[in-house]
């Protein structure tokens, strides 16, 4: 008798060992990624339309996951500039990871006009800003150190004392590959 | 009879310990997708001298209260601290102050706060190193950087690679008081 409930303990741990085995191998094979390309929408009136475009496109050139325009209800990432007050920073991004996977399903980029305005950005590190935000859609993170030229130095100091470019390094693009093969 | 038991109870419990370390991995690994709440920073400090002086306002409070608010599609939290001490500035012990912070929720509309930046808790102490903002409201330094945890009379920072939590990681109030003395 005693067995019997031992025995039958066993295979339900089993069970639930092999569905939560599965499912950490799941996210580690497909988390923090779009699992398909990537629909963005961005309103005509935002004020950085062309920038958003253009360096989607700059993306586009060196990732195999592809950010492509289409309408705000279609769209799974939305692109937007707006006043949102004085705040400490100046780009926030968020891509909200499915539950059960952590695959990207949506997110959204946000500059603010109001602290990009008071810290009076010049183009280059307007377009270094948007370019990094577009990076974290894509998966990328922070870097914290300043022993690689990227595009996702944490502040603007990369660009501004370190002289690193705008568009995304050899070291960004190598680390998209590990993300996208 | 009995060995074959035994086997049973000791692959189980192999069983429960994988699980264990699976459950907690996969939720290690969805914390990781998350960081894609990111910012890049207006202003961030390498040293605790520079920190001191760009703040306009260095305190130890409480939380006492915490307001959601939206900004077009972002929600932002007014966060009202009780000040306990003040070390630079001119706010009087007791005082209410408002700090921003970015992230929260409203209704369904809701705005992670950045991982390095989480929520203060209401009822929980701090140490702020702040600058005011032209509405009024009080901002932490460096986004994150100007913000430590008090509990037990130690200070603890959230995200202890960086320069300056890395400085100020473990000290206690009075030795902040020195810090900021020193500056002066």
């Amino acid at each position: 008798m005693k067995e019997k409930v031992v025995k039958r303990i066993f295979f339900a741990s089993l069970v639930i060992t092999i569905v939560l085995t599965s499912m950490t191998t799941y996210a580690y094979l497909l988390g923090g990624k779009w699992a398909s390309n990537i629909s963005y929408y961005v309103s005509s009136s935002d004020p950085y339309y062309s920038k958003f475009n253009a360096r989607a496109t700059t993306w586009n050139n060196v990732c195999s996951r592809k950010f492509y325009q289409s309408t705000l209800t279609n769209s799974v990432v939305s692109f937007t500039g707006y006043d949102y007050g004085t705040t400490d920073w100046l780009g926030y991004t968020y891509c909200g990871p499915n539950m059960y996977s952590g695959t990207y399903t949506y997110g959204n980029v946000q500059i603010n006009t109001r602290t990009v305005g008071s810290n009076n950005l010049n183009d280059g590190q307007l377009t270094y800003l948007i370019t990094h935000e577009l990076g974290h859609v894509l998966g990328l993170n922070d870097d914290y150190t300043y022993n690689n030229p990227t595009v996702m130095y944490k502040d603007l100091s990369g660009y501004n004392s370190h002289g690193y470019s705008y568009n995304p390094s050899q070291y960004n693009i190598n680390d998209l590959k590990t993300i996208y093969p | 009879m009995k060995n074959k038991t035994n086997i049973y109870i000791a692959m189980t419990l192999i069983l429960i310990v994988v699980s264990i370390a699976s459950v907690s991995l996969f939720y290690t690994k969805s914390n990781i997708h998350k960081s894609g709440s990111s910012a890049v920073w207006a202003h961030q400090y390498d040293d605790v001298k520079t920190l001191i002086e760009n703040s306009d306002l260095i305190i130890s409070g409480k939380v006492v209260e915490s307001v959601p608010e939206l900004r077009y599609d972002m929600v932002f939290t007014k966060q009202y601290i009780s000040v306990d001490s003040c070390k630079k500035g001119s706010v009087a012990k007791g005082e209410i102050i408002e700090v921003s912070q970015t992230g929260g929720e409203i209704g369904t509309k809701k705005t992670e706060p950045f991982d390095v930046a989480p929520l203060f808790k209401n009822g929980e102490e701090y140490m702020l190193f702040l600058h005011k903002a032209p509405e009024g409201y009080y901002l932490e330094m460096g986004g994150y950087q100007g913000t430590g945890k008090i509990s037990n009379g130690k200070i603890s920072y959230k995200f202890e690679e960086d320069k300056i939590n890395k400085q100020l990681k473990g000290r206690n109030i009075k030795e902040i008081d020195e810090l900021v003395s020193k500056s002066k």
